[in-house]
């Protein structure tokens, strides 16, 4: 399988479990891989056994929050990028997690995450890659 | 409503409260609502909007599943079926969690029964983003069955109010450890914070107090006390060897 064809792979942390098991279908497309989990304990684990290209996750999670699960995935793989989704209103201490961390507020749309999961692991035009 | 609460309850509360609200025709029994109702609004209002917001999330996501779904669903009608059946739950889902919020923010007196670990997981959902800004986590042990019998948005506001306070007393970094027991008749809660107590003051002499303005934390305190005792329990500090004292609130147990 070339590099372009190489599906996204997607760590998808939250604990609701109706809007993780529809997000999830929302997220998945042809050209991603999505591993949902409820917590950042098992999102933590995972990420250890496994490699993903970049993480969304919820703010609150039952122990472990998403910020803290952001810092600690930051911590161990800097540069990671990460997409929080949150109903809150967060506080610039809490989202100046680095470059390629971005904030989503909940309820956002399908073209809303496209576009973050774009900007931060863009791949390349499958045609381009093609005709190339 | 919660606005409207709100405000009239910061008037009573933030601007200095003084024992001449007793002659405008204040009942004690009101102030301590007022201010107990003050600091759940304003510590709660970012979790109701955090739990509208989640639940609309699942809505969001359902209709553009719809519509996916409708766009490539002339080859397979199940698809619309599934994508429709998620978007019927997001929306019951939705309404649940509304008409939960509604339910919390209208006081009752009718007792019902009920189970203490639940409410104090309730209530530990309900903060938990609160704890994790201020980097506290909540840890909730004991027994799970314990049941009393109590005006329940009474009793989740002030226990609500007084997990609130314990929070604000820990460092970041710390724990806050809550236990459920029985205790001979009575459900017990344990929480072991570093908040400071003074003496918990009686409402009588917090009534009496004519020159000193009153904290909103002395008044949750004390409020809660009143409600408590008038219900046959209460609360007792146990002020530990080390910076942890231990807040004990007593409620009788369901009679069996």
């Amino acid at each position: 399988m070339s590099a372009s064809a190489t599906p996204l792979r997607i760590l998808y942390v939250e604990d609701n479990d109706l809007v993780r098991g529809i997000t999830h279908e929302l997220l998945a497309q042809p050209s991603r891989t999505v591993v949902a989990v409820a917590s950042a304990e098992e999102a933590l684990k995972l990420f250890e056994s496994d490699v993903f290209d970049v993480v969304v996750t919820d703010v609150s999670l039952p122990a472990m929050s998403g910020l803290e699960l952001a810092r600690q995935l930051l911590q161990r793989v800097p540069g990671v990028p990460i997409i929080i989704a949150t109903g809150y209103r967060l506080s610039s201490e809490n989202t100046a997690l680095g470059e390629r961390t971005r904030v989503i507020t909940k309820p956002f749309e399908q073209e809303q995450i496209d576009q973050l999961l774009n900007e931060l692991c863009p791949r390349p035009d499958p045609k381009l890659a093609q005709s190339s | 409503m919660i606005g409207i609460c709100d405000r009239a309850c910061k008037q009573v509360v933030l601007v200095n409260l003084h024992v001449e609200s007793k002659a405008q025709g204040w009942h004690i029994d009101d102030i301590f609502d007022a201010a107990l109702q003050t600091l759940i609004n304003d510590r709660c209002r970012h979790a109701y909007v955090h739990d509208i917001r989640g639940r609309l999330q699942a809505v969001y996501s359902s209709f553009e599943l719809l519509a996916r779904s409708a766009r490539q669903g002339a080859a397979d009608p199940t698809l619309i079926d599934n994508a429709s059946a998620l978007a019927k739950r997001a929306l019951a889902s939705h309404e649940r969690v509304v008409l939960e919020i509604v339910n919390q923010t209208v006081p009752e007196d009718e007792p019902v029964v009920v189970n203490v670990a639940n409410l104090i997981d309730e209530i530990q959902q309900f903060l938990r983003n609160d704890a994790a800004s201020r980097d506290v986590r909540i840890v909730v042990r004991g027994d799970k069955n314990v049941q009393v019998s109590a005006a329940l948005n009474k009793l989740r506001t002030l226990l609500l109010a007084l997990v609130a306070l314990s929070i604000d007393a820990l460092p970041a970094g710390a724990e806050l450890q809550i236990d459920i027991k029985r205790v001979r008749e009575d459900a017990c809660m344990e929480l072991r914070s570093e908040m400071s107590f003074g003496e918990i003051r009686s409402a009588a002499a917090l009534l009496r107090d004519q020159a000193s303005v009153v904290q909103p934390r002395d008044l949750i305190l004390t409020g809660a006390q009143h409600w408590l005792q008038k219900h046959g329990g209460g609360i007792v500090v146990d002020r530990g060897a080390t910076l942890q004292n231990v807040l004990r609130i007593y409620y009788p147990l369901i009679a069996e």
